[in-house]
């Protein structure tokens, strides 16, 4: 029971996860589309720092999943 | 290049200070689960249920403050301000919640002003700029920029490529 809930949380946190980065994706496709009908040489501002923030989150919530399981599996008295 | 030969004169997102709020926000959240978890590891001992309820209660929080920060950060960093010689387009979005786009043809303003207030705006070199179109007051949502980096510059900028009607 326990480590289902658990296990659950971890889903639907990486699920939300990947809806944040796939949201993104279509926003940012939009501003790149809407900058190229003036001039298709030219790339928004938008672009290079949501793609560096993008980059830290995946690597942040990969690292919390793994961390919290370590956490999870390895905390005394926890009865599983 | 599109047809009508319009240009870009320039392309910017506003001042990282946007970013200063969610940041210290998230410290404090952070901080406070990691007060829950030293908590659940105090319960260790305990009955199980509170070191369940503990436990359970740090990792979702910790989960859902990451989540706020990063949304808070994406939809902040999706703020594009882009001056052409015929518009000014603004953008703003924030992931699934809002979907902005303002285009102000620059034949339709009649000037452009901006305003440094307070000592933090004057020192991080930010500001609002305000579109005059003819009706539209300063306090006008629909015809101000906030957060926007050396507001003067940008003023300028547009004003000197204003064409009025």
């Amino acid at each position: 029971m326990v480590i289902a809930a658990f296990i659950a949380v971890q889903i639907v946190s990486l699920s939300i996860t990947l809806l944040f980065i796939q949201q993104y994706k279509q926003i940012s496709l939009k501003h790149i589309r809407l900058l190229h009908s003036i001039d298709d040489s030219k790339y928004p501002h938008c672009k290079i720092h949501s793609s560096v923030i993008v980059w830290i989150y995946t690597i942040v919530m990969i690292t919390l999943t793994i961390g919290m399981s370590v956490l999870f599996y390895s905390f005394p008295n926890l009865d599983l | 290049m599109s047809s009508n030969s319009e240009q870009i004169v320039k392309i910017l997102s506003t001042h990282w200070v946007k970013y200063a709020r969610p940041l210290s926000m998230y410290i404090i959240l952070t901080g406070a689960c990691f007060l829950l978890f030293m908590l659940a590891g105090e319960l260790a001992e305990g009955t199980p249920i509170a070191l369940h309820g503990v436990l359970f209660t740090a990792m979702i929080m910790l989960y859902l403050v990451n989540h706020w920060f990063f949304h808070k950060l994406l939809s902040e960093a999706m703020e594009d301000i882009i001056i052409t010689n015929q518009r000014v387009i603004w953008l703003k979005e924030s992931l699934f919640i809002q979907d902005d786009m303002r285009q102000i043809p620059l034949n339709r303003i009649r000037g452009v002003e901006a305003h440094k207030r307070g000592i933090r705006q004057t020192v991080l070199h930010y500001g609002t700029i305000w579109f005059d179109t003819g009706g539209t007051g300063s306090q006008d949502i629909n015809a101000t920029i906030e957060f926007v980096p050396h507001p003067n510059d940008i003023a300028r900028l547009i004003n000197h490529n204003i064409t009025p009607e």
